[in-house]
């Protein structure tokens, strides 16, 4: 299992789990599972636990949150996975739209938007450099992340975040290269529009 | 903010990971998931073991009962169950032709039996008999309109063997005993019903019927086939009596529609009751012979006849020297 670890060891980690991920890979051992193989499960879910984590993190901006939809998406993945039928794209994007699917599940029942006081405290491991980086920033890109539409956020953390290439994200998301970059040019603008809104309500708040 | 600083903040998410603790609770959670899924999977297979195996006790029961041969001690249900599902053919044709084929099936079997020397050869005929009875009777029942009328080829273009009871009187030959000879000079099992025996036919004249085997066919008129637009074969009972050459009656003889394949025997007055498919307007040939203790045939005969409706009695058939 990885655990943090520097920024060099934790990017080639990443680079590892998606070239492992790929359609190959993950088919032999999704193939294994579907055929009641535990141990393929859990080899699935060493590879793409992280992902998800990230992905859900992206989403609801909660740390807690984020670890509360990790587990619904693998316990659903678990129960689903008999019925899984490979159609050519990554099991992991099988596991974004799981995740997708539960945390709108979840916006309908509570509020998701996190207030920046609250993202600001998170703490979510033992990374040395993560822990660097400013916090107020990073909170203020969790609830921006928040704030976006989810075929937004989605492109923003698969090209930055995951650092898929434009025809992997293409893959993932299910559109054309050219719409991936159309998709991320716009993105990208609302992001920057969000972060300033949040900045400027955190601002406001610690006036008051 | 700039998109380049953006982009930074983005990668710094990717160092991210599931944290220790939580990645233990989901662990546990997906362990637990998976042992009730797999006791609901053995629940399911214990529930179920018991059903497929009465499932296939059934099915081979069945398949075995179904199947069984004349000497087995299942072939009485299976005639059970075969004499049951003729209740399932509501119209008298279709469960004619089902009963026809059972007849055939029966009669090969008891025949088979009756050449291995089984003990159950007895049995299997009294089965197919029984089952020619039960065919007759259906096949008898109703009155045959077109018999009824005179069997007139040209009054009757569908030539249809359906025997659908009509009620309405027949303008020629009252249902009076005939005078045709081939009728009245034989006897004619009890099972047939005075409509058939009284019926009126266009039989062949006698004296062809008697005649030696090259001058016995009754050829058919060929008015009688064109008269019949669409005719389709059908359940027939075909029924005529054997004589020797010296005018008596041929006790177990041959009869078939095949020479060389003895496939019913002449009773004690010489009759035989045959079935088959036929068409209406089609000519049917019923061959007879004797053969001696080696099996050679010594005599042999024939006798032909115009298919008219569902019963078509035959003129005699003499038999003659080979």
């Amino acid at each position: 299992m990885r655990q943090g670890g520097s920024g060099g060891i934790a990017g080639q980690a990443i680079r590892l789990t998606l070239d492992e991920g790929g359609i190959g890979g993950d088919a032999a051992l999704v193939a294994a599972a579907r055929s009641g193989d535990a141990a393929a499960f859990g080899e699935l879910y060493e590879r793409h636990r992280d992902a998800v984590y990230r992905f859900c993190l992206a989403r609801t901006g909660s740390a807690h949150e984020a670890e509360d939809l990790t587990s619904e998406v693998f316990v659903k993945a678990l129960r689903a996975i008999a019925r899984y039928q490979e159609r050519g794209v990554p099991f992991v994007s099988y596991l974004y739209r799981i995740a997708r699917n539960a945390a709108i599940d979840r916006s309908r029942s509570r509020r998701p938007t996190l207030p920046v006081e609250d993202a600001a405290s998170l703490d979510s491991g033992q990374d040395v450099e993560r822990e660097a980086i400013q916090g107020t920033d990073r909170a203020t890109l969790l609830a921006a992340l928040a704030r976006l539409k989810p075929d937004h956020r989605e492109v923003l953390v698969l090209r930055f975040v995951e650092g898929l290439s434009g025809p992997e994200a293409a893959l993932m998301l299910g559109r054309t290269e050219g719409a991936v970059r159309i998709l991320q040019h716009r993105a990208m603008q609302r992001l920057r529009c969000a972060f300033a809104e949040v900045e400027a309500e955190a601002g406001g708040g610690g006036r008051r | 903010m700039s998109d380049d600083r953006l982009v930074e903040l983005l990668g710094s998410l990717r160092y991210e990971r599931l944290p220790r603790a939580a990645d233990e609770r989901v662990r546990r959670r997906l362990v637990e998931e998976w042992d009730a899924r797999d006791a609901v999977g053995r629940g399911l297979l214990r529930a179920l073991l018991p059903v497929a195996a009465t499932l296939m006790l059934v099915l081979g029961a069945t398949v075995a009962t179904v199947t069984a041969p004349g000497d087995s001690r299942l072939y009485g249900a299976r005639v059970a169950i075969e004499d049951a599902a003729a209740t399932l053919y509501p119209d008298g044709p279709a469960r004619a032709a089902y009963l026809l084929g059972l007849y055939e099936q029966r009669q090969a079997e008891a025949a088979r039996l009756e050449a291995a020397g089984s003990a159950a050869a007895a049995a299997a005929r009294a089965i197919e008999q029984r089952t020619l009875a039960r065919l007759e009777a259906l096949l008898a029942g109703p009155p045959d309109p077109e018999t009824q009328a005179g069997a007139q080829p040209s009054a009757s273009p569908s030539g249809s063997p359906s025997p659908t009871p009509s009620p309405t009187p027949s303008p020629s030959p009252a249902p009076t005993p005939t005078p045709s000879p081939a009728a009245t000079s034989r006897p004619l099992p009890s099972s047939a019903s005075p409509a058939i025996i009284t019926t009126p036919r266009p039989t062949p004249a006698p004296t062809k019927s008697q005649s030696p085997l090259p001058t016995a066919k009754a050829t058919p008129t060929p008015t009688f086939n064109t008269a019949d637009p669409s005719p389709t074969a059908g359940p027939v009972l075909l029924k005529g009596q054997v004589k020797g050459a010296d005018g008596l009656p041929a006790v177990g003889a041959c009869v078939s529609l095949v020479i060389e394949r003895c496939d019913t025997r002449t009773g004690a007055e010489g009759e035989y009751t045959r079935a088959a498919h036929a068409k209406t307007g089609q000519t049917v040939t019923v061959y007879a012979w004797r053969t001696d203790s080696t099996g050679r045939i010594i005599e042999k005969g024939l006798a032909s006849a115009v298919v008219r409706g569902t019963l078509v009695e035959l003129p005699d058939i003499e038999l003659r020297p080979r």
